[in-house]
């Protein structure tokens, strides 16, 4: 009878697991697969501050200083399509699949990844 | 005689997964005409194309919308390509296939939930979703989006697949295939279902030609026609025909959207078996010069990208027309006659993705 | 990909005739868009019939740039017209379901007439 084709659905569901993902409660960490996009992540140590990650990005996020040796990303501005980590010649980008984590201030604030002017001939920790 | 109001419909509404504003003009319980208002989601794409070059599109093309996205920068990508006479490698054009099919898989599930909600029966709206994540899992693990998939480029695709994985993938959507089957048995056969969706909205099958519809909305009509036939990606070299019903009603829509749903799972077989080894994606070089109209089906009918340009690295023009925005006369036509209740389920009969239509 | 693509410039007087032609030939409207160039418009209408795409493409001056309307051949094309007139600024004659200017409604008016200063390389 094509009445109660939904009740076997719905007593099936009583008595299984739940279909959602308890974040929050039971997992602690967001669920993730290894390719997933979350951020970028820069050895900073390796880059040589060319730039062309800047020139690539769609949506101007990173700005490189080459004179000051820096290198830093709008994190509410970058949307993670990988441009950057594919264009870099020293591969010191990667993606990274974790989520930023929440954040209060205007999307005008640069987040700094390590801002470590580091010097022609000694090496920062 | 009854006396006439005027109810407006949208943009906020809890049926709508998108805003749309629609003025109903109600002589008691029966609407008697509908103007529709779009615009509250106009972002102005296409005139990103005087700040973004031909390449960077790519990313503007695949956020255009939140439910088809990969076939939108497939259908970008595929109209740069013929401009700019790249020839992309096999392999590429069929991950290109198995992705579409699976957004398709996606897209619809969707649609069958919303369509679920829009008549009131939350338990079958949760249960399409819940299958609807278990693809965009799938969909994530492949190309690290879950709807914007941002793997497609000018050449190719950025991200490669390798031979095992995809099988396991394959594996599992055929898995859900019989899920799928039991949750679409209820919209095709539970009573009070057929009760909300059937004879609401019914367009003839001149009416659809004559409206201009696309994609399930003529298909349910009996036009059997599905830009899929052209033969772009790899869909030359599949064996399908396109989904038709004669009906013409919400029902005959309903029904070929599970149609197709069942359709994607067997085409992702046909592509997993056949699937060429080689590169993903050749290097272009250079700047397009020409025009094109690019053509591909989504979910919700006919997508055309059109790009012209002229050897610079500026695109001239990239226009985008959506399958809904094809559809819309076709909802203000089977609104003339309807009862308020049904409002809802004609809205979300023509799948609308509005995000789409306004770019 | 394999469809045939066909274009065709027609001069603007010649638009009605030709799109009532391509009605009882039997081709669906499949879309009508405007491009402006440097130093004139042109609107393509786009028809579809077994595969094949047929552009019919008339060519409009800069200022005010004025069309008569196929929406009595197409009663869909209402909204490509009306969006027509609210990007670019193109006046519509006769439209089917006219909506004066309100269709998108936007900051500034008639925003894709203004255009970006070029980029250099």
């Amino acid at each position: 009878m094509a009445v109660f084709g939904m009740t076997r659905v719905v007593i099936r569901n009583l008595f299984s697991r739940p279909a959602t993902r308890l974040y929050g409660t039971r997992e602690k960490v967001p669920h993730r697969a290894p390719r997933s996009r979350g951020h970028i992540e820069i050895d900073i140590e390796a880059c040589i501050f060319c730039g062309a990650c800047a020139r690539r990005c769609p949506t101007d996020a990173i700005i490189v200083t080459k004179p000051a040796r820096e290198w830093n990303i709008d994190r509410l501005r970058c949307c993670t399509c990988n441009a950057c980590v594919e264009v870099c010649p020293v591969k010191c980008l990667r993606m990274d699949a974790a989520y930023t984590s929440p954040t209060v201030t205007r999307d005008k604030d640069i987040f700094r990844a390590q801002p470590k002017p580091a010097k022609e001939s000694t090496t920062s920790g | 005689m009854g006396t006439r109001t005027v109810v407006p419909f949208g943009p906020q509404h809890p049926v709508l997964p998108e805003p749309i504003h629609l003025d109903l003009v109600l002589e008691d319980e029966k609407v008697v005409e509908a103007v529709p208002k779009i615009g509250f989601i106009h972002r102005g794409f296409e005139k990103l194309v005087e700040k973004m070059d031909f390449n960077e599109l790519v990313y503007v093309a695949d956020r255009i919308c939140g439910i088809c996205a990969f076939i939108h920068s497939m259908a970008y990508c595929q109209g740069i390509e013929t401009v700019m006479h790249v020839e992309v490698p096999a392999r590429a054009t069929y991950l290109r296939t198995v992705w579409s099919e699976l957004a398709r898989l996606s897209s619809h599930m969707l649609w069958m939930g919303l369509m679920a909600d829009a008549f009131g029966f939350e338990s079958l709206f949760m249960q399409s979703f819940r299958i609807r994540e278990k693809i965009v899992d799938m969909l994530e693990e492949m190309t690290g989006g879950r709807i914007i998939l941002g793997v497609c480029k000018v050449g190719g695709v950025r991200r490669d697949v390798d031979n095992d994985t995809l099988a396991a993938i394959v594996q599992r959507v055929n898995v859900l295939a019989a899920d799928m089957r039991r949750v679409s048995d209820v919209f095709l056969r539970d009573d009070s279902v057929r009760h909300r969706l059937g004879g609401v909205g019914v367009l003839t099958r001149e009416q659809a030609e004559d409206l201009g519809c696309v994609g399930p909305m003529m298909r349910a009509s009996g036009i059997a026609r599905d830009t899929r036939t052209l033969g772009y990606a790899a869909y030359g070299s599949l064996d399908f025909e396109p989904v038709v019903e004669t009906d013409g009603d919400s029902y005959a829509r309903c029904a070929v959207r599970i149609r197709e749903c069942v359709q994607s799972v067997d085409l992702i077989n046909q592509l997993a078996a056949k699937v060429p080894a080689g590169e993903v994606a050749v290097k272009v070089s250079g700047y397009p010069n020409g025009e094109h109209h690019s053509r591909c089906e989504q979910p919700r009918g006919e997508v055309i990208h059109y790009v012209k340009a002229d050897g610079t690295r500026y695109l001239q023009r990239y226009r985008v027309r959506t399958p809904t925005f094809a559809n819309v006369p076709a909802l203000v036509k089977m609104l003339q006659g309807c009862e308020l209740a049904d409002v809802p389920v004609l809205v979300l009969t023509i799948d609308p993705c509005i995000s789409c239509t306004e770019r | 990909m394999s469809d045939e693509q066909v274009l065709e410039e027609i001069p603007l007087p010649s638009l009605l005739d030709r799109v009532a032609r391509m009605r009882t030939e039997g081709w669906r409207l499949a879309q009508a868009s405007a491009t402006r160039l440097v130093a004139d418009q042109e609107v393509n209408y786009s028809f579809d019939r077994d595969g094949t795409l047929h552009t019919l493409r008339v060519r409009l001056p800069m200022t005010d740039p004025a069309l008569p309307s196929i929406s009595r051949f197409y009663w869909s094309a209402f909204l490509y017209e009306n969006e027509m007139h609210d990007l670019f600024g193109i006046t519509v004659t006769g439209m089917a379901v006219d909506y004066r200017g309100a269709f998108y409604t936007t900051m500034i008016p008639t925003p894709y007439v203004t255009r970006e200063p070029d980029h250099g390389d």
